[in-house]
């Protein structure tokens, strides 16, 4: 078990440093200066001796491999460097930002796949008949529709119709305990939606496969209840694929949220990355990308591991 | 036989059907079985694959998984109606008044939750028992299964456990809730042989142990011998012969039993007898032929075989008999005379196979 660990943390490791390498490649291949936005070209005259002075001083005269080396052993050390823009440093321009695009992927998350885990198994349980057909057609319909127009709707009926939650705008949970689940009912609905289809379909099917094995016909033979049967004895092994996907989407989410954010004015991370890709503000892109990336390598990872929690048997062979 | 009924018999079935509805039309696996037992005592019911045993068992209980399933009769538990019940009224017969032993305990237990967990959940939500009460009461149950430290087996998963042991499991969760009735299906069929003796004779032992009747559903006579006390053949779906166990196995009034008698392999022949197999397949169901289902394989088969459905008659020493030709009979003889000369197939594959056994001899 604990060489199972160890081996886990290493591989993570690894993956987060190819992450770092990638991305630190990818943005260098960016057009544009960084040094542009620091002294806006085209406005009076631009002091060449200054820029160059700026050039050198930021390392971007130096080649490609040294910048990585020297970025990444800041990084190791926490020093993510500081914004072209703001002068800020860049880690806590995440640190301030990350909460907010944290709670709208976690209640995200947490809506959707406590809605799908009943419909999941209504649906399969009644496979067939008239409630899982409208089930299916709700889910049919939500997975074709892409969250930003579920958030355009939801915007004009609940906060334009009926005015009964803001339309934009965030409010912290440190402000207010109910301005702050007021702000985040509208966004994290418009992402939970095309999840909770997803996930629905997913319990649905591996319930249904369940549903036929021998284990459910004894426990049923026992004489326990239809609820207790389908909650205690089918949901748990037919929860894998739903953990993987949720695993993975959580991962996603952290990222994906830059659309969303942008639709509701949420001030998360998301929002941040689009205002430093369009700023040119490569370092915080740069770190912005690591950091999402090595949450996900993080939630992966301790997927496998309640992999290991919901099915005694995987335990085994990997012991 | 047993003559004296004193009461109310524990199971009484009366004309059992049930359909299934396929794309293929209705098909009817089971079709129209009586069948009587009294308490106390053990009912064997035998038949090949697809013979409708399975179908038949779970047709009793409302057990059926298919939702376009038919189920028309009666079953009579204690007197009572099975069939009219609800699901909810259901629920408190199964596992508590009847219970079920499967087929295969490599898959009937669930493999993310202990054994503990299993053989108790229902004790609790049948008995009402506190958690401490109904992990001793499983405890002691695991070890009157002969379940070696049932202490520490209590928090195993059934991936750590042998088929046998599994098996035993699965038998002290039928015993727990002092059901009157145990519906074995195929208990032995997916364990080793020498584990297959052990489990025959642990059910035998709990079942007059606990003074419970039992359905002992088999494919193998050789399960049935001196464990029950009335036996009943199936095939396609109805009982083709039904006797107690003594007269069925020293006087076969069907072909069919006849010639699953003759499958068992016996030690008593010489080594290399080629065994005996009936030839030819179970009819389809979906499109079940106009007489005598077993016609087409039978060794005696005659004209009126292939066309009329015989009827269920009771002879001489209390066996029933569903064939128009039983055995036994001068008609029977003649009409296996017949086949023989006139070179009928499946007369000829049943019985010169016999005759070059006593040859070799």
């Amino acid at each position: 078990m604990v060489k199972t660990l160890g081996l886990r943390l290493v591989r993570l490791l690894a993956t987060v440093f190819a992450v770092s390498f990638l991305t630190f490649f990818m943005t260098s291949l960016l057009p544009g200066d960084p040094v542009d936005t620091i002294i806006p070209p085209g406005i009076g005259e631009r002091d060449e001796v200054l820029v160059a002075q700026i050039r050198e001083e930021l390392g971007l005269n130096d080649p490609f491999l040294v910048r990585y080396g020297n970025w990444i052993g800041d990084v190791v050390q926490g020093d993510f460097g500081k914004s072209y823009v703001t002068d800020q440093p860049v880690l806590s321009e995440i640190t301030a930002r990350l909460p907010v695009t944290a709670e709208l992927a976690i209640v995200a998350v947490l809506m959707s796949v406590f809605l799908a885990i009943p419909l999941g198994i209504a649906s399969a349980y009644k496979q067939g008949k008239a409630v899982d057909n409208s089930i299916s057609a709700v889910v049919q319909f939500l997975l074709s529709v892409p969250p930003f127009v579920v958030g355009i709707f939801l915007i004009w009926g609940l906060a334009l119709q009926a005015g009964v939650l803001p339309a934009t705008g965030w409010v912290r949970l440190t402000e207010s305990l109910t301005g702050n689940i007021e702000s985040v009912i509208l966004p994290a609905s418009a992402l939970a939606l095309s999840q909770l289809a997803v996930f629905t379909r997913l319990v649905r099917a591996d319930m249904i496969s369940t549903l036929q094995e021998n284990y459910v016909l004894s426990a049923r033979a026992k004489g326990l209840t239809d609820g207790y049967v389908l909650f205690r004895h089918a949901f748990r092994p037919s929860s894998l694929s739903l953990i993987t996907v949720v695993g993975l989407n959580i991962g996603a989410l952290l990222g994906g949220t830059v659309v969303i954010e942008q639709l509701f004015a949420v001030p998360g991370l998301g929002r941040k990355l689009l205002e430093a890709i369009n700023t040119r503000d490569i370092i915080v892109v740069q770190g912005i990308v690591l950091f999402i990336s090595a949450i996900y390598v993080i939630i992966n990872t301790a997927v496998d591991l309640i992999y290991m929690v919901v099915d005694p048997r995987i335990r085994v062979k990997s012991a | 036989m047993n003559t004296s009924l004193p009461d109310t018999p524990l199971l009484e079935v009366e004309n059992l059907s049930t359909t299934f509805m396929t794309p293929r039309g209705p098909l009817t696996a089971v079709n129209g079985v009586n069948l009587t037992l009294q308490k106390g005592q053990t009912y064997g019911l035998v038949g090949e694959s697809g013979s409708g045993k399975t179908v038949f068992s779970r047709s009793m209980l409302q057990l059926n998984v298919s939702s376009n399933v038919q189920t028309t009769g009666s079953v009579k538990f204690q007197g009572e109606e099975l069939l009219t019940k609800t699901r909810k009224e259901m629920q408190s017969i199964w596992g508590k008044e009847i219970s079920m032993v499967f087929q295969d305990p490599m898959t009937s237990l669930n493999p993310v939750m202990k054994v503990g967990t299993q053989v108790i959940e229902h004790i609790r939500h049948h008995l009402g028992l506190g958690k401490k009460e109904a992990r001793e009461l499983g405890i002691e149950l695991l070890r009157s299964v002969q379940i070696p430290e049932p202490e520490a087996r209590m928090d195993v998963y059934p991936h750590e456990c042998s088929g046998g042991m599994r098996q035993r499991i699965c038998i002290a969760i039928a015993l727990a809730c002092g059901s009157k009735l145990l519906i074995a299906d195929e208990p032995t069929t997916a364990l080793d042989v020498t584990v297959q003796h052990q489990i025959l004779n642990l059910l035998d032992f709990q079942r007059r142990d606990r003074d419970m009747s039992m359905v002992l559903v088999t494919h193998d006579l050789g399960v049935i011998a001196g464990r029950a006390d009335h036996v009943a053949v199936m095939y396609a779906g109805r009982l083709v012969e039904v006797a107690d166990t003594k007269t069925l196995f020293a006087a076969p009034k069907m072909p069919y039993t006849e010639a699953l008698l003759r499958s068992i392999p016996r030690m008593d022949q010489p080594a290399h007898t080629r065994l005996l197999s009936i030839s030819g397949r179970p009819p389809d169901l979906a499109n079940p032929p106009k007489g005598c289902a077993f016609a087409p394989r039978c060794a005696y088969a005659q004209e009126q075989c292939e066309n009329e459905q015989p009827p269920i008659t009771t002879h001489a020493d209390g066996s029933q008999s569903a064939c128009w030709i039983p055995l036994g009979t001068p008609a029977s003889r003649d009409a296996l005379q017949k086949n023989l000369s006139a070179g009928r197939p499946q007369t000829l594959a049943m019985h010169n196979v016999a005759s070059t056994t006593s040859e070799v001899k």
